[in-house]
């Protein structure tokens, strides 16, 4: 007969989460815009992608990530799409 | 390599996200956008304003609409060149528009199956080994 195991919820490590608040602190001021970040800084905000591509090649930034801060980040687009 | 899961601000509680700093290289600009790792989606699916700036050309593309998160999009697939931290391939992407999503999906043949990817949520981080031939 199998033998089941029962599991306890992990938790996650206090620094962790520590480290991921600061980082979400940081995107706050900026749910439902795009933004450029690079090294941890916001480098760019705009309302468009576009914008922050111009606001970044404007000031020479190389490397940033541009993405827009979600206004709910639980709200989930992934899934099956075919 | 290891990556942190990223966290975002919600209204009421930060949400931790498993995603990545990919990179879409075009011909006028290198796009480095926030990508989900979507184990469910097959293919890789990005917003074509990321194609736009990056100067990824679709013209030859053909047009098919598709379904994702709930909402259909029209999408234009081609063979993009792709990098995570050092590692740079060669994926079909499908450019989609509209693209109401915060972050560009990355999938199981466009992704998934050119790295080994070991996920603990528990500890919010993502452990990504090249699958080298």
């Amino acid at each position: 007969m199998q033998q089941v195991v029962h599991l306890a919820e992990p938790a996650t490590p206090p620094e962790v989460e520590r480290v991921g608040h600061d980082a979400a602190e940081l995107l706050r001021p900026y749910r439902g815009r795009y933004v450029g970040r690079l090294d941890g800084r916001i480098v760019a905000a705009a309302d468009t992608p576009a914008e922050v591509v111009v606001q970044l090649r404007a000031d020479k930034v190389e490397g940033a990530v541009v993405f827009r801060v979600p206004l709910d980040p639980s709200v989930d687009p992934g899934g099956v799409t075919e | 390599m290891r990556f942190r899961f990223e966290h975002l601000p919600g209204p009421s509680a930060d949400v931790a996200r498993p995603v990545l700093e990919v990179s879409v290289l075009g011909s006028e600009d290198t796009v480095r956008c926030m990508s989900l790792v979507d184990t469910g989606s097959l293919h890789n699916r990005f917003g074509a304003w990321v194609a736009d700036l990056a100067g990824v050309d679709l013209s030859g593309a053909a047009e098919q609409t598709i379904g994702i998160g709930g909402t259909t999009v029209s999408a234009r697939t081609v063979s993009a060149t792709l990098q995570l931290a050092e590692f740079r391939w060669e994926a079909p992407v499908s450019f989609c528009q509209p693209w109401p999503f915060d972050f560009q999906l990355v999938g199981q043949q466009g992704f998934l199956r050119w790295f080994t990817v070991n996920i603990d949520a528990a500890n919010e981080t993502l452990d990504i080994v090249a699958n080298r031939q």
